[in-house]
């Protein structure tokens, strides 16, 4: 039997990219900015993980203007079961280490 | 090495706990920052409910009560609108799809006004009511409230039961009878297939 951590999808399993998804799972669009500020990174390295999640079809970036123009993200279907079955294998690596011996 | 990178690189259980954590904590946090604007239009819908609770309160307001809706949508439509831009204008950077919004209002729309028409005595006052209070917990649960809008439609059916016996008894209990009997077949039909395999 295989350990849960195979299960990890290598693109997902990453801490900023995490955060995108999590953040993407509770709204519909969300903000370039919003996205840098709330994960505490700089635009470059947003950017990179973007760029990432978006070459895997996780999530779409769109410009829109309502007087200025702005950079919005969004979640892909894809993205948020992706998100949902990643966490689930993160739950059940914590499970199995709890498991008696 | 800082515990960041530890996080991703080592697969201690430890460190995915604290992963866990922490998403859960942008998910709230994401969460709390999306419902910042939402008791704009849920204000909006509040006075506009209250209004109609006033006016029949008001002796011989009776027979225009049963119109305030008329008037009363339209604008609370107009104002949550005005809400809505003014939460777009402003530095609003977390949103939500607008479409499920309109559409769930438009469907109050259509259900309240074509069950004024179409139904008899007093059923449309407890129909008006029931599609409001139901309209409200797809709201909630739009906003990802979903204890409140459980509690809601919990109410709503609560409230639709009892409202349905002190209208009209007998259709009440033949409906619920009839409910009861489709429960039946399909209780009957799940068990014998069960029994089979």
């Amino acid at each position: 039997m295989s350990h849960p951590t195979s299960d990890l999808d290598e693109v997902v399993h990453q801490r900023v990219r995490l955060g995108i998804l999590a953040v993407l799972s509770e709204a519909d669009l969300v903000e370039f900015t919003y996205l840098r500020d709330r994960l505490d990174v700089t635009d470059g390295n947003l950017n990179r993980h973007l760029q990432v999640l978006s070459e895997a079809g996780f999530v779409e970036i769109e410009k829109r203007s309502h007087g200025r123009s702005r950079t919005w993200v969004l979640a892909t279907r894809a993205g948020r079961r992706a998100l949902t079955e990643h966490l689930e294998v993160l739950q059940a690596i914590i499970d199995s280490t709890r498991e008696p011996i | 090495m800082t515990n960041r990178t530890l996080y991703c690189k080592v697969p201690g259980a430890m460190n995915h706990s604290e992963l866990l954590d922490e998403l859960v904590s942008i998910k709230r946090r994401t969460h709390a920052d999306l419902s910042a604007g939402a008791w704009r239009w849920l204000l909006v819908w509040a006075v506009i409910s209250l209004g109609f609770v006033v006016m029949l309160a008001v002796p011989g307001f009776h027979g225009p009560a049963r119109w305030y809706w008329t008037l009363a949508v339209p604008l609370g439509l107009g104002a949550t609108m005005v809400a809505d831009r003014w939460n777009t204008d402003s530095d609003s950077r977390v949103r939500r799809r607008d479409r499920p919004y309109w559409l769930t209002t438009a469907g109050m729309i259509v259900l309240t006004t074509g069950g004024g028409f179409i139904l008899p005595g007093r059923w449309p006052l407890v129909w008006l009511w029931v599609v409001f209070a139901g309209g409200f917990a797809v709201l909630l649960g739009l906003e990802g409230e979903r204890r409140l809008s459980q509690a809601l439609w919990l109410l709503t059916a609560t409230f639709a039961v009892l409202a349905a016996i002190a209208v009209d008894p007998w259709s009440t209990s033949m409906t619920f009878g009839g409910l009861l009997s489709l429960a039946l077949v399909f209780a009957a039909k799940a068990s014998h297939s069960r029994w089979l395999t």
